[in-house]
């Protein structure tokens, strides 16, 4: 587990590494585009007021046309009738006014000076028309005849191709610098749309690249969960496990103890026994077959302040009679379980060998008891053996089993055994139930989880009650402790995996969350209702479930 | 009579009774023996052989008792009585209360549910020399 914390920990830089790299290229590759894009665009716009200018000089220069040849049907019709009148005058004025708007406005636009032969064409013109109209004006009707007219009409001419020529050029300068531009414009789309497949391309291998991470670390999850849940197990068995060595060890510490002091006793007894007609009077004798006899039949009382005050008023009743030692012949006879009414030893205690009778019948009677401390002590270890037998117990088949609730209880209550036995008071309230379908181990896995918090919520002082009974075709145990309770706050938590409320290292947990997954898994359920001095914790579980 | 006591708590009456016994068989009517079955109880023993001018020489407790384990029950008497000899007797052997006691009672030995006889005999045999 710890290695696999250790392993996350380095793979993780290594990852943001790896994203930071990514991140990169994709801003790269993303100033890139943009700057291409920005620069296509600012082309593709420069293109276009090109394709405008020249449109624009194509309609000044159609103008133009319109102009030259209208100004120029005007004076001729000046030349022709040989004089000018005012409506002549004005409508030409007028005309070149006009014309030289339009004519200047194109010189606006020709930067370039592609105009200059229209212009040179336009003067000479100008200067050989004006020429006729200013002789036809002065009224030298007969030198305007004289004006070459095939010279004028030649300049015309000459200033009408050009015109025309500059017209199809422009035309053919749009048309070129749309086309320019339109393609410049396809070729932007194509670039965007390579731009977005590579970033999406790009974008969806990150993306890729992160759900396998991810996958990989729900897997890592999933595997570090249950690997979670089997050291709970563990965890709980190793503390049962601490448990049941004392459990057994005290047991096992009685037997031996005990099988090695009725040997010894045994054998001080058969080595005074031969002693025993020579040393005692029969009035003594008599006195010491009572007193075995009353040893057999008593029982020791336990040690207590109680019984060292009736060993002090033995002593002090021995004292009365004169006797030595009265503190250890008191002491023997307490462990013989005769302390009342020991009138009838006073002949054997006043003899001469009273304190060597009195270990004699000890002796003799010791092995008694010593042989019901062992009997008691197996009895214990097998339960205890037992119990670990049910807990331990793995059911290979996996399938449910028919089975009874109180047993699993009782089970986990031999192991606590050495928990319970002391300052918490036990209540049993069963009430006869239906045996139903489940799994033994792991409903004794719940029934731990539940009298172990239990225990600990009481500080190991206080009332344990449990609680079974049957109702609505099913059972319901309940666990009610004398703990100081769970605020409301926690209750709502404890059933989320890792929430304990223990000193780190000492609870996983994870105990209530194995607990209501092995409920659910019964198909029953698990309510908890907490006040301070009375928490209870109760599962319902159907008696046939699927 | 003997002025000097030997006290052993444990929770487990069997155990108490097979301890006094044990001792008894190796040193007689040398000393005075008393169990407790709980530290509160022990106290009260202890109180009552003061009472009595009777000097406890050694106590031998069990570690896992309800209330108050052994090492803490222990380390109280060594805060009290630092003469007396301080022992315990485990079934199970929880390494952090031996080493504590060790450090806060002077333990002087720890010995293991299934003692035997012997072990038990020769630690208070040498702690008493």
């Amino acid at each position: 587990m710890t290695s696999n914390i250790k392993q996350a920990k380095n793979v993780l830089p290594t990852r943001i590494f790896t994203s930071t790299k990514l991140r990169l290229t994709t801003w790269s590759v993303l100033l890139a585009a943009l700057s291409a894009a920005i620069a296509s665009a600012t082309t593709i716009y420069h293109l276009n007021q090109l394709a405008e200018r020249s449109n624009n000089t194509r309609l000044l220069l159609t103008q133009v046309k319109e102009q030259v040849s209208r100004l120029n049907a005007l004076e001729w019709e000046g030349i022709s009738k040989r004089e000018i009148d005012q409506d002549l005058t004005e409508e030409l004025a007028e005309n070149r006014q006009s014309t030289n708007t339009v004519l200047s406005q194109l010189q606006l636009i020709d930067q370039q000076k592609n105009l200059n032969n229209l212009f040179a064409f336009y003067l000479r013109y100008r200067t050989e028309i004006d020429g006729a109209l200013e002789l036809i004006a002065q009224g030298k009707i007969e030198e305007a005849m004289k004006v070459d007219a095939d010279g004028i009409d030649e300049i015309y001419d000459e200033l009408y191709a050009e015109v025309t020529d500059l017209e199809k050029i422009y035309v053919e300068q749009k048309e070129r610098t749309r086309r320019i531009a339109d393609f410049g414009t396809t070729a932007s789309l194509l670039l965007s749309a390579a731009i977005i497949g590579i970033l999406f391309r790009q974008f969806s291998n990150k993306l890729w690249v992160k759900n396998q991470a991810l996958e990989t670390a729900l897997q890592d999850l999933q595997q570090t969960q249950s690997q979670l849940i089997q050291q709970e197990k563990m965890a709980a068995l190793g503390q049962l496990i601490a448990g049941i060595a004392h459990e057994i060890n005290n047991p096992l510490g009685t037997i031996k103890a005990s099988a090695d002091n009725t040997h010894k006793a045994l054998q001080e007894a058969l080595a005074d026994l031969p002693h025993l007609h020579q040393r005692l009077t029969p009035a003594e004798q008599e006195s010491f077959f009572k007193l075995v006899f009353s040893a057999l039949h008593s029982q020791p009382l336990i040690a207590s302040s109680e019984s060292r005050a009736i060993k002090r008023k033995l002593a002090a009743q021995l004292e009365e009679h004169d006797l030595e030692n009265t503190r250890d012949t008191a002491d023997l006879l307490m462990d013989m379980g005769v302390y009342e009414n020991i009138e009838f030893l006073l002949p054997l205690l006043k003899g001469e060998h009273g304190e060597w009778a009195v270990q004699f019948a000890y002796n003799l009677t010791c092995s008694f008891i010593n042989n019901q401390m062992i009997l008691r002590a197996v009895d214990r270890s097998s339960k205890i053996v037992f119990a670990l037998k049910s807990y331990a117990r793995f059911d290979q088949t996996g399938q449910k089993q028919r089975l009874q609730v109180a047993d699993g209880l009782e089970t986990v209550i031999e192991i606590y055994h050495n928990q319970l036995k002391r300052d918490i008071e036990l209540i049993r309230d069963y009430e006869p139930l239906p045996e139903i379908w489940g799994y033994p181990d792991e409903l004794i896995q719940v029934w731990t989880n539940l009298i172990h918090n239990a225990i600990q919520a009481m500080q190991l002082k206080g009332t344990l009650t449990l609680i079974t009974r049957h109702q609505e075709n099913g059972v319901e145990v309940s666990v009610i402790d004398t703990g100081s309770g769970i605020p409301l706050e926690v209750q709502q938590k404890i059933f989320d995996a890792f929430f304990t409320t223990k000193a780190a290292g000492e609870g996983s947990g994870l105990g209530l969350y194995i607990s209501q997954k092995i409920i659910d898994k019964h198909q029953g359920h698990m309510t908890v209702t907490s006040q301070p001095g009375r928490t209870q914790f109760s599962v319902w579980l159907p008696v046939e479930s699927i | 009579m003997s002025n000097a006591a030997i006290l052993c708590v444990d929770d487990e009456d069997a155990i108490l009774r097979c301890l006094k016994e044990q001792l008894k068989r190796c040193f007689g009517n040398r000393y005075v023996y008393e169990v407790a079955q709980s530290a509160e109880e022990a106290w009260i023993a202890i109180d009552e052989l003061i009472d009595e001018q009777i000097k406890i020489l050694i106590i031998v407790s069990d570690w896992l008792m309800p209330g108050v384990r052994g090492d803490e029950f222990l380390t109280q008497v060594h805060q009290r009585f630092p003469k007396i000899v301080t022992v315990m007797l485990t079934g199970q052997a929880d390494e952090a209360a031996i080493e504590r006691a060790k450090q806060q009672a002077n333990l002087y030995a720890c010995l293991h549910k299934p003692w035997t006889e012997e072990e038990l005999q020769q630690v208070i045999h040498t702690a008493l020399n």
